[in-house]
């Protein structure tokens, strides 16, 4: 017995050392790792969407909330017991937190890295013969890494520009010069335009819609050699594109991308479709040339970022029900009367683009609410909507009012590349160019009286009007020079709290996160003037 | 120890006794008879069977029922008291008629038994810091969990309530926070390695809780004991007749302390005020103040009387073959927050069967064994999104709780302002179901004399079963819900742990050896699934289930699996010489799943020894003072393997939250799934490991009184920091083994019981220790981990930081100077010209510029305080008088600060405390609390975080008071069915002394996202006062 007993307690000792080191490793069950991903073009495909998946990332802090409040088209708004950032966004003052601009730093090195592990992945999928989609996800990725890049240069000015992930090492790599990473993008924007092919997938119903083209491509193409050359006084775009090349991509835009307005301006937006009574265009219309998806099937879940939240901090603060069609928000980014006044009598993209709380008998009591910096007029793009009976179309349909908005954002519009058309064609076709800003014009008037003659002021005007809160404002202005961009947004403030003054020392730049520089151990530098 | 013997024996001991009277009275005649009485001296018992003997003769007697005795002897006679688990006692007669002694139990605390790893050891040849607190002075407490009854009963081990709801977890620091991660310590019940606390375990089964504290009494639990370890006994049966032991006591429960909010017409006061501040036109006219109805909204929050009840029954007994240990328990409790609907509830009832059977001498078996069934719901009550009970301090005192046509009162000042009572009601429909069974079968086998194999195979599974329905709902314009939904979600955790042992014990000479070797092999499989549909068919909590969501489109599904495992190999050697000098040496080596190739697998050693001073021959054998004193020393390292994500040293990828939508439509269009890494790698990922050095003593003085003292120092290395990596790596940052902190202190403890004749008995006990935490490594870039912001409200700034040279934790704010009384006082404050806050006005709060720079900036931030306790303390207190018992139990803390944030200061129009009349109204009329403004003012009096928000959290609580009456001493009739009938009245809470002003000291919430985040008071769930009445029957 004594021994039989021995026996097992030795053999179970035995046993249990011998399966040690297996039992004692295990690996995930809910997460791919290195090793086993990036096979199949599907893998692939993943890898790509989750590039495109950060431009969901728009929010509290982001690109347009933040470049709009410091261009002359709004003022900081929000609550009023609400933190100071915004106003002093507003100032161009960086006290309550100095990690104000971080979420555009931040979401945009995502995306860089997300795009660069993909590309840096590419040739380990099996694509067998289909190498037409290896290079078109190559572009694509392509594409979003120069998005993000070029969103990061035009708020911060030089950066550290990334083509491909980066190691251990090299977590103390210093800013480049605009040069270098105007390069970057140029020919991240170059390989797009030129391996996409024709298609524009525009329309209803296009299970495409969303995806970049060629079209959109040439277009960042044209916006970006528009910036740099602008506001570095350079003559081409970082030696990558010339200006006669810039010409022909966005004439091509112009007449082969088989993108068109739309007939009434005010049927782009669901707000200003909603309370004008005009059809609403829809999604996939045929202007959108590159847009941001935006949808509710995130559900009110926060961990998700499917739904557009940028568009909350601009919606009425405190609305209800009385209100309707607009829904509530935060009554973030209060609209100057300077941009309402810009409008002539007649543009019909006035009241399609601000709503006029007087004007629209809103009956809304801006003390009640506790909005700051209220000044009658409030954002109409991007308004969350409710139904004719003033319950918020997000909630209703299970999402939450904060995170679940669904407009898309478009990044380019044909209306953009028609007036980067009449910019680029000024000096070559000139009778172009008038054709192009005429074609805008006349929409926006419902008719072809009201032509102004093509200038680059004309244009710069005409683009100020056309995208008003769509996040392009600050970039014209800063582009222009520091005296214009100084002029307009002083001019833009009023007394009583809505004083603001542009430092030109800033040179237009956003001061970076402090946390970035504190980490980068000198090798970074706080932009001048912050 | 109580004695032991049972009904059959006492029946015999007292035929016997009158035996002996009656043969030996007569025969003796000419001697003179000694009569008196023997007790116990721990409880004053009289006891029974006592063998009392003449010394050099054979004459003997031993005592009745009630410890009386009656002898013959010499008149120069001494007599010999002997009984077992006594020390013998010799008096001698010297012609007194009545002899009475008090026998003192033989276990006194230095001879008692410890509980270690993998088996027991005598106390007095113990080495290690070690406390053991025993399952009577847990029940006394009558708390639902034995970690609340340990508050305040162990020196060395701080216990935080998280919050007053029933079945809310407790914050346990043995020797203070060691790590920003996972600090809980290590919990084994009977062997078995639980997780999640031992909140399953009705305490009246529980035998003795024993704390591991310093490094030698751990290690043997190697990777897992860095916190500390709590090892729990569960009782067994023991040999004799059937013991059947009853415990009942119900009990209500009320509010403690309300807070002091503004009335309405104050309130309007003060928002007329705070409005023209902010150059604004008042809210309200004189006579809309006059004709305002008062709502003091906690009344609607509060169930005064909710009702709290155990009823447990044990029953116990053996023979030679086989001992047996049953238990049944129902703990019910209503929430005192939540109770009016219902919404706040629990319900455990456990069972509980150990059983030991000896198959031969040389082959034991047995298994112990709890099932329970935990049935809870609960109100929100952390943070400031998701805090049920916030609203209830900060709504205007001016709307109803109802309109009169019955539905949710609404405020008109603002649709922000959201009816509390409809909040908590419409947002708190939940319920969790929780079936755990842990257990676990042994044998041991003697192979040859001394060695001894044990196996043990142990389980602790878990199956959760969650469940919440939110109805649709209108509070508010903007507070509604239009789509009812329902979650439902299931966890189940799965646990085993197989443990082998071999143990020789061996003697030789004076020189004592206890061998050990082992291996351990444990896995933990963590599987869950969660839905959630919408749109239900019945709008009902009842009838809540995912079947019933008709939206599948809106549905939300996940699950996952987690896998643990880990290996261990152990040794351990206690020697010692003659009881008199100890060593002890432990090692330890493990392999665990957490960790990749490169450091899977981790030693942990240890070494300590002890004296015994008193067992030296120069020690006077009848020393008066000091009865026993013995040395301890010790050093040793344990590890920690529990990290805030698994598979933290892989770079996985994951599909969660990458989806894009292509094609048109706003819902219906296909999701594309996205996957790409979240986070940068680090393959060389290791163990946490705390290194702890230990010296303590433990010495008896004049006969009665213990104590224990010890100092330590204890260093945790390399727990998980996340890298510095620049954002523009573009993933997150890997987490790195980059952090230290050190905690030094010392504890003491002191127990002094006595005896006064027969009827007095006084215990007390009382312990004291003193912590030091300090942070000395964070090895990222700015050896800093940065709080979050928005702690208090939304819109306040970061207020606390993980920082090398800083406490863990420790608040991080503006330092305040007073309040600026008039506009030369701002513009003096001034540096080169230039104010220093411009954009201050009188009445609001000066900021001090410590870096100089003229200006009031982050940069100006520093420590202004510290959420971690500088000392704790107990203070336990116990007196019997004949048949009467009364019992005190208090603690408490001191030395640390809260974050006092009650009021939301994103709100202008929530209501005060009338702490705001003490807020500066002019010149002279207040230095520390600014002037009221209608939201946010320009120079940031409250949304930068600054030392106005810092209270001290000294308190001092009295924790149980008992008084009860045993009515088997006073009745005889009663004895004969009794050996125990005790009615006893009992308070928990009964009273807190501090100076904090939140509606408990005791805070142990902090934040969710950072588990080192404490002291953070938004809205607390109080813990309330109980009165119970009770009932304990032994029979």
């Amino acid at each position: 017995m004594k021994k039989y007993i021995k026996i097992v307690c030795l053999s179970s000792v035995l046993a249990i050392t011998a399966c040690s080191e297996d039992f004692i490793t295990n690996s995930p069950y809910t997460d791919k790792v290195e090793e086993n991903f990036y096979k199949t073009p599907k893998d692939a495909l993943q890898g790509l969407t989750a590039v495109y998946d950060v431009l969901q990332r728009e929010g509290y802090g982001g690109f347009i909330i933040n470049t709009e409040t410091a261009s002359d088209d709004c003022y900081g708004g929000f609550g009023t017991a609400d933190s100071n950032v915004a106003v002093e966004l507003d100032r161009f003052q960086f006290v309550t937190d100095k990690e104000m601009n971080d979420p555009i730093y931040e979401t945009c090195y995502i995306g860089i890295y997300r795009a660069n592990i993909l590309l840096e992945n590419l040739d380990k999928v099996e694509w067998g013969n289909d190498i037409a989609l290896k290079t078109r996800y190559e572009a694509e990725a392509r594409f979003l890494r120069a998005h993000f890049h070029f969103e990061l240069a035009r708020v911060f000015g030089d950066i550290v520009p990334l083509d491909h992930t980066i190691k251990a090492n090299e977590y103390q790599l210093p800013r480049q010069s605009a040069e270098v990473t105007y390069a970057l993008i140029a020919n991240d924007f170059k390989f797009a335009a030129d391996n996409l092919g024709t298609e524009n997938y525009s329309q209803a119903s296009n299970a495409n819609y969303g995806r970049i083209t060629k079209w959109a491509a040439e277009g960042y193409l044209a916006k970006a050699f528009l910036f740099y050359t602008d506001y570095y006084e350079k003559p081409d775009l970082a030696g990558v594109v010339t200006k006669a090349e810039a010409v022909t991509y966005i004439n091509d835009a112009v007449n082969n991308s088989g993108h068109a307005l739309v007939a009434d301006f005010r049927s782009l937006w669901l707000a200003s479709a909603a309370s004008t009574g005009t059809p609403y265009a829809g999604e996939g219309n045929n202007e959108m040339v590159f847009a941001i998806r935006y949808n509710s099937s995130g559900a009110a879940n926060w961990d998700l970022h499917e739904g557009n939240r940028f568009a909350v901090n601009i919606a009425m603060r405190g609305a209800s029900a009385a209100q309707a069609p607009y829904a509530q928000g935060w009554g973030g980014c209060t609209v100057t009367p300077s941009l309402y006044d810009a409008y002539e009598d007649g543009d019909i993209r006035r009241n399609a683009t601000i709503i006029d709380y007087t004007a629209e008998n809103l009956g809304y009591d801006p003390v009640a609410a506790g909005v700051r910096q209220y000044t009658g007029y409030g954002w109409k793009k991007f308004c969350p909507i409710t139904n004719e009976a003033g319950e918020n179309l997000v909630s209703i349909g299970g999402g939450d009012f904060q995170i679940d908005n669904y407009e898309d954002y478009p990044v380019i519009r044909f209306s953009d590349v028609l007036l980067m058309a009449a910019e680029l064609n000024l000096d070559s076709n000139a009778g172009f160019a008038q054709n192009c800003l005429d074609r805008v014009r006349a929409r926006a008037f419902g008719n072809d009286t009201h032509s102004v003659p093509v200038t680059k002021a004309s244009i710069m005007n005409e683009h100020r009007l056309e995208f008003a809160l769509e996040g392009h404002r600050w970039f014209d202005l800063i582009r222009q020079d520091m005296s214009t961009t100084k002029t307009a947004v002083d001019a833009s403030s009023m007394p009583g709290g809505f004083e603001t003054s542009f430092r030109t020392e800033t040179l237009g730049w956003f001061a970076l996160p402090q946390s970035q520089i504190l980490i980068s151990n000198g090798t970074i530098q706080q932009n001048p003037g912050w | 120890m109580k004695s032991k013997i049972t009904i059959p024996s006492k029946m015999v001991t007292f035929c016997l006794t009158l035996l002996f009277t009656l043969v030996f009275s007569s025969a003796f005649a000419q001697q003179k008879t000694v009569k008196g009485k023997v007790t116990a001296a721990d409880d004053g018992m009289g006891l029974p069977g006592v063998t009392i003997m003449e010394k050099g003769t054979s004459n003997s007697t031993s005592t009745d029922l009630d410890g009386n005795y009656q002898i013959a002897v010499g008149p120069n006679a001494t007599l010999v008291f002997s009984f077992v688990g006594f020390a013998p006692q010799e008096t001698a007669v010297n012609n007194q008629s009545t002899v009475t002694v008090s026998l003192k139990p033989e276990a006194s605390e230095l001879d008692e038994v410890v509980v270690v790893g993998y088996g027991t050891q005598k106390r007095k040849v113990s080495s290690a810091a070690t406390t053991v607190v025993s399952g009577k002075d847990l029940q006394q407490t009558n708390s639902i969990d034995a970690t609340s009854a340990l508050q305040g009963q162990s020196s060395g081990v701080n216990i935080t309530s998280t919050s007053g709801q029933p079945g809310a977890g407790m914050v346990v620091n043995i020797r203070g926070a060691g790590t920003t991660g996972n600090s809980t310590p290590l919990y084994v019940v009977d062997g078995v390695v639980v997780d999640n606390g031992i909140g399953y375990l009705d305490p009246s089964v529980i035998e003795r809780m024993d704390v591991l504290k310093d490094a030698a009494a751990a290690s043997i639990y190697g990777a897992r004991a860095a916190n500390g370890v709590i090892l729990v006994t569960t009782k067994r049966g023991t040999e004799g007749k059937m013991n059947v032991s009853l415990n009942s006591y119900t009990g209500f429960q009320e509010v403690y302390k309300k807070l002091d909010l503004l009335n309405a017409r104050e309130y309007a006061t003060i928002m007329n005020e705070a409005r023209v501040n902010s150059g604004m036109a008042p809210l309200y006219s004189t006579q809309q103040i006059n004709e305002m109805q008062n709502h003091d909204w906690q009344n609607d929050l509060f169930k005064e009387g909710a009702m709290k009840q155990n009823h447990s029954l044990l029953v116990s007994g053996g023979d030679k073959k086989a001992t047996y240990n049953m238990g049944l328990s129902y703990y019910g409790q209503e929430g005192l927050i939540g109770g009016n609907t219902g919404q706040s509830q629990y319900d455990r009832v456990s069972f509980t069967m150990n059983t030991t059977y000896n198959v031969r001498d040389s082959w034991r078996v047995g298994q112990n064994f709890t099932y329970s069934n935990v049935k809870s719901t609960g109100i929100a009550d952390d943070g400031i999104y998701n805090n049920s009970i916030r609203g209830f301090l900060n709504s205007p005192p001016n709307f109803p709780t109802y309109n009169a046509d019955g539905s949710f009162g609404s405020s008109d000042i603002s649709a922000d302002i959201t009816n509390p009572v409809g909040l908590l009601y419409y947002n708190n429909f939940n319920e969790t179901k929780t079936n755990r069974y842990v257990g676990n079968v042994f044998t041991e086998v003697d192979l040859v004399k001394g060695l001894t194999f044990r196996t043990s195979f142990g389980i602790d599974v878990s199956d959760s079963n969650y469940r919440s329905f939110l109805p649709v709902y209108q509070l508010s314009s903007v507070t509604y819900n239009t789509i009812s939904s329902v979650t439902q979600s299931n966890t189940n955790n799965f646990s085993w742990t197989w443990d082998n042992t071999l143990q020789y014990k061996t003697s030789f000479g004076k020189h004592n050896l206890d061998l050990l070797a082992g291996i351990s092999a444990r896995e933990r499989i963590s599987e869950f699934a969660s839905a959630t549909g919408k749109n239900l068919i019945f709008e009902d909590f009842g009838h809540a289930y995912l079947s019933n969501a008709t939206d599948k489109t809106l549905n939300t599904v996940s699950g996952g699996k987690t896998p643990y495992n880990i290996y261990s190999q152990f040794g351990r050697l206690l020697y010692d010489y003659d009881n008199k000098y100890i060593v002890t040496a432990t090692i330890r080596r493990d392999g665990s799943s957490e960790f990749g190739p490169n450091n899977k697998y981790a030693v942990f050693p240890s070494f300590s020894g002890a004296w015994n001073v008193d067992r030296e021959a120069f020690y006077g054998e009848d020393a008066k003072v000091l009865n026993a004193l013995k040395i301890r020393g010790s050093w040793g390292q344990n590890g920690n393997d529990q990290f805030p994500r698994t598979f933290a040293y892989m770079s996985t990828i994951s599909s969660f939250d990458k989806g894009y939508h292509f094609g048109t439509g706003a819902n219906e269009i296909p999701l594309y799934i996205g996957a790409s890494p979240d986070y940068l790698s680090n393959p060389d990922l290791k163990w946490e490991t705390s290194e702890q050095l230990n010296i303590g003593l433990d010495a008896t003085l004049f006969d009665n009184f213990n104590l224990t003292f010890d100092y330590y120092n204890k260093k945790t290395k390399d727990w998980l920091v996340q890298a510095s990596v620049p954002e523009y790596a573009g993933a997150l940052a890997p987490f790195i083994n980059g952090g230290d902190v050190t905690n030094k202190g010392f504890e003491i403890a002191l127990g002094y019981t006595k005896s006064f004749g027969d009827d007095w008995r006084v215990s007390v006990n009382a312990n004291f220790s003193h912590n030091k935490n300090e942070v000395t490594r964070v090895a990222n870039a700015n050896g800093i981990i940065n709080g979050d912001s928005n702690l208090l409200f939304q819109g306040l700034d970061e207020m606390n930081r993980v920082q090398e040279g800083q406490p863990i934790g420790f608040f991080y704010g503006l330092q305040t100077g007073g309040i600026f009384q008039t506009q030369d006082e701002i513009n003096a404050y001034s540096q080169n010209g230039t104010l220093i806050q411009p954009n201050a006005q009188p009445g609001d709060v000066k900021f001090i510029d410590r870096n100089g720079d003229g200006a009031i900036t982050a940069d100006d931030k520093t420590k202004i305080g510290d959420p971690n306790p500088d000392y704790y303390y107990g203070f336990n207190f116990q007196l019997n008088y004949k048949a009467f018992d009364l019992s005190i139990y208090t603690y408490g803390a001191g030395g640390n600060q809260i974050a006092y944030g009650v009021h939301d200061y994103s709100r202008p129009f929530y209501n005060y405390t009338t702490d705001v009349f003490s807020r500066w109204t002019g010149p002279g009329t207040s230095n520390t609390t600014p002037r009221v403004t209608y939201g946010t003012t320009d120079n940031g009096n409250y949304t930068r975080f600054s030392d106005i928000y810092m209270k001290d959290g000294d308190f001092f609580r009295i924790k149980t008071v008992t008084l009860g009456c045993d009515l088997s001493k006073l009745s005889n009739e009663i004895k004969e069915h009794f050996s125990q009938l005790r009615l006893y009245v009992s308070a928990n809470n009964l009273f807190t002394f501090t100076k904090y002003p939140g509606m408990d000291p005791e805070v142990g919430f902090g934040n969710t996202n950072q588990t080192w985040a404490r002291g953070i008071d938004v809205g607390f769930y109080p813990q309330p006062r109980t009165f119970m009445l009770g009932l304990s029957a032994n029979f």
